[in-house]
């Protein structure tokens, strides 16, 4: 025979659309700590472990972390020297005063298994001030995306879109797509 | 092969809206077309497109080799020369290609001849794939068409399990492609379809709404950094745009890769023809300052370099010259041997034949009311007959 033996569309097509849409409901466990030794004590995770989402929580934390365009504003979301430059500046913005960009200093870290199987994840979390000056209470850890993961160090379950690892803030968008208006719409051959 | 005329489904349009075909009728004509269908020997399938498509798919690796190591060639292909380290890079690192299509000039008697390879943004897959599969099956058990008869179409089978095996750098595989085209975001849609199915995470976003983080990777709009993405946008204007210098630092593995962007160039006809003049599958094909050229005599094809359905080709015959019109042709022209599309009483058909992972797949027949295949041609399903 030689066509296929069996053709099936999970997206595509009136029936597969409420397939799509129920994944992001579910949630996974992961333990949010701010040092190793919060993670062992918990007796869910081994020292290696615990030791392993906190350095790749660190080397993200690096290329994740939320960027603001001075120390201002980065500390107005995150504390009074919660903040400190960005790996990516140049030595010349680095040293004009305040030049560059600023990311908030990590405060915790969030573990888990991947999804897909696997090993462990790690992430790095922030602690955003409270909206009002004097407020009572932390308001928690946050991912870099800013979505609230815990209120304190422990295990807990988050939606598993709260756990998707290694993001980036976006700086730019609108870089691509400039020809098709161009061109006419399409790119089909 | 020949071409038969039936009577087409009363409910075929809501089949394929059921079946999410939603660009199915085009300025108010009908793209799928089944009041008719191509009808060949498995002879004809497997010596005269699949063995062929085969063979031109090496020969089209081969040329890549040559062209990447030709500085005049780069220049030539309008490659921007900001570009060539990168594209030879996706080539070295032999970055894997998912999908093509080769269209053919065939008749059923001599040998399929190449009028050109869509490498880089082929469309029309769905409905080679899918609804014309579903047409067959559903034909067969209407008993309009006999038991036992066959299509080449194991396409799906093998974007699944080409998907299936692909090795990601993270764990999504995005999709993306330009707003306003039902054809383009169907075609995504489907090769997202087939992702999933073959166990991958995906993620659509349309081209413009891609971002970049500050250490230069690209970003969808969680911010997640995309790690490897489909994309259905041809590379020359990729590297035209403002993004472009991202590319090399992104560490963003794309289907199709960069070196695509030497074989959906019209400037690979001549370069074939130039490395295996003679071959049976190919049309004598030249650069316009090519002396050579002249060995065409007074019938010939102008085709741009980079140019999409049919746009600014040039038809010149004893009977006049015919020229689509459109915006391409900036880069430049080659000249091919004029081989007319086959008429099938009145009908042009050229043959697309599909090319996934490096392996013949599958054909879609789209015909015309005249000679240039344009995107107003119509898809007709075809069959192999028992």
């Amino acid at each position: 025979m030689k066509r296929s033996h069996a053709i099936r569309l999970v997206l595509m097509g009136t029936a597969a659309l409420s397939l799509a849409a129920c994944d992001d409901n579910d949630k996974i466990e992961v333990g949010v700590f701010e040092t190793v030794e919060q993670c062992t004590v918990t007796g869910q995770y081994s020292q290696s472990q615990c030791e392993q989402a906190v350095t790749t929580a660190r080397v993200e934390h690096q290329k994740v972390a939320p960027r603001f365009a001075n120390r201002q504003e980065c500390e107005a979301e995150f504390g009074d020297a919660k903040c400190t430059p960005a790996p990516e500046n140049t030595s010349a913005q680095a040293s004009s005063n305040g030049g560059g960009w600023f990311m908030p200093v990590m405060m915790g870290y969030m573990m888990g298994r991947m999804m897909g199987g696997g090993g462990m994840m790690g992430q790095p979390l922030y602690r955003p001030q409270p909206a009002t000056a004097g407020a009572a209470g932390a308001t928690g850890f946050s991912n870099a995306r800013g979505e609230t993961v815990a209120r304190a160090p422990g295990v807990t379950r988050v939606a598993a879109a709260t756990a998707v690892p290694a993001t980036s803030p976006t700086m730019a968008r609108s870089g691509f797509g400039s020809s098709a208006s161009r061109f006419g719409g399409t790119t089909a051959t | 092969m020949r071409r038969t005329a039936l009577t087409p489904r009363p409910d075929w349009r809501a089949q394929a809206e059921e079946a999410g075909f939603e660009f199915h009728t085009f300025d108010g004509e009908p793209y799928w077309d089944e009041s008719a269908c191509y009808r060949f020997s498995l002879e004809q399938i497997e010596r005269d497109i699949e063995a062929p498509t085969q063979e031109l798919t090496n020969l089209c690796y081969e040329a890549v080799d040559f062209i990447l190591g030709n500085e005049e060639l780069l220049t030539r292909f309008a490659i921007p020369e900001a570009h060539w380290a990168y594209v030879r890079q996706s080539w070295q690192r032999r970055d894997k290609d998912l999908y093509g299509r080769f269209d053919f000039h065939y008749d059923g008697k001599g040998p399929a001849r190449l009028y050109e390879f869509n490498a880089d943004t082929p469309t029309g897959l769905y409905e080679a794939s899918v609804f014309q599969w579903l047409w067959l099956e559903d034909l067969i058990r209407l008993g309009t068409l006999p038991k036992g008869t066959d299509q080449f179409n194991s396409i799906q089978e093998h974007l699944v399990d080409g998907f299936g095996a692909m090795e990601l750098g993270g764990p999504t595989l995005h999709f993306t492609a330009v707003r306003d085209s039902a054809e383009d975001r169907g075609t995504t849609a489907y090769l997202e379809d087939c992702a999933r199915q073959g166990g991958l995470a995906t993620k659509f976003l349309f081209i413009d709404e891609i971002g970049v983080d500050a250490t230069g990777r690209f970003t969808d709009l969680g911010d997640q950094a995309i790690t490897n993405l489909f994309k259905l946008y041809p590379w020359e204007w990729l590297f035209r745009e403002d993004f472009a210098k991202h590319l090399p630092n992104s560490s963003t593995t794309f289907y199709e890769p960069a070196w695509k962007a030497v074989l959906s160039n019209k400037a690979l006809l001549p370069v074939l023809w130039h490395l295996f003049k003679g071959h049976p599958n190919l049309l004598p094909s030249f650069f316009e300052d090519d002396p050579e050229m002249e060995s065409l005599g007074k019938e010939y094809v102008r085709k741009p370099l980079l140019g999409r359905e049919g746009a600014n080709i040039q038809l010149v015959t004893s009977d006049g010259t015919r020229v689509a019109p459109g915006p391409y042709g900036d880069e430049g022209f080659i000249r091919q041997a004029y081989a007319p599309l086959p008429g099938f009483d009145g009908h042009y058909p050229v043959i697309g034949s599909w090319i996934v992972m490096g392996q013949p797949c599958g054909i879609g027949v789209r015909e015309e009311n005249n000679p240039i295949t344009t995107n107003a041609a119509r898809f007709v399903p075809h069959v192999i007959e028992p």
